[in-house]
């Protein structure tokens, strides 16, 4: 069983509007990310709901957004 | 604050677990880069996202399918408005739903990508993780909060 953490905004249902850091794996050693909208869709790092490609986002991928997702790490949910 | 019954929970088997999924029914499907199920009650909705491939069985045969190819996606719908008898989630990532007309669901986990996630009533989530480990969230039972 794993160890990651989610959290979610007062009242959201299912997945939506949820952001959930899971433990590393083999093909992500650092960790991934997975973060929702308000309809339950995983979004990729630019905010935008994507394949599963995009939306499992490496906890040391470097984008567009200074600190996103490298940071969220640190953070206690 | 909400009452978590004990029908809420994961309950473990040997290799699996049972998921509280037996009696609901399956009142939306959804297409996007995944394949989902709503199981909606007045207590709470249930959501099952298949992002892998996954196998539906029925009368009808069997349908290897993707959600990589949303067209050929006709043969899950068949799931709308069936209820659900028995649904596992095994601990080598596979996940099986079977419905009361005899149909089953079923997805095997993906080396890269989660296969499958189930966020259910009162804070249940399984997530099927890269490889085919579960990471599973049981609802807090309301002793638990005492």
């Amino acid at each position: 069983m794993g160890q990651a953490s989610f959290t979610s905004c007062p009242g959201a249902t299912g997945s939506a509007d949820m952001m959930r850091i899971m433990d590393p794996t083999p093909q992500y050693p650092q960790g991934y990310v997975r973060h929702y909208n308000n309809r339950g869709q995983p979004l990729d790092p630019s905010g935008k709901p994507g394949d599963r490609a995009s939306t499992h986002i490496p906890l040391d991928y470097e984008g567009p957004i200074s600190g996103w997702p490298q940071y969220i790490s640190k953070i206690s949910l | 604050m909400a009452t978590i019954y004990q029908q809420d929970q994961l309950v473990e088997h040997g290799n699996h677990w049972i998921v509280p999924l037996q009696g609901k029914t399956v009142t939306r499907c959804l297409v996007d880069h995944a394949f989902g199920m709503e199981l909606w009650e007045r207590e709470g909705t249930t959501t099952i996202r298949i992002e892998g491939d996954f196998v539906v069985k029925g009368h009808g045969g069997e349908h290897q399918l993707s959600p990589a190819c949303p067209t050929a996606l006709g043969p899950a719908l068949s799931t709308l408005g069936k209820a659900v008898t028995l649904a596992r989630a095994y601990k080598d990532g596979c996940l099986t739903v079977h419905f009361a007309d005899g149909s089953i669901l079923s997805v095997k986990p993906d080396a890269a990508y989660e296969a499958w996630e189930i966020a259910g009533t009162g804070g249940l989530r399984v997530v099927c993780t890269p490889g085919g480990s579960l990471s599973i969230w049981q609802p807090k039972r309301a002793d638990d909060r005492l």
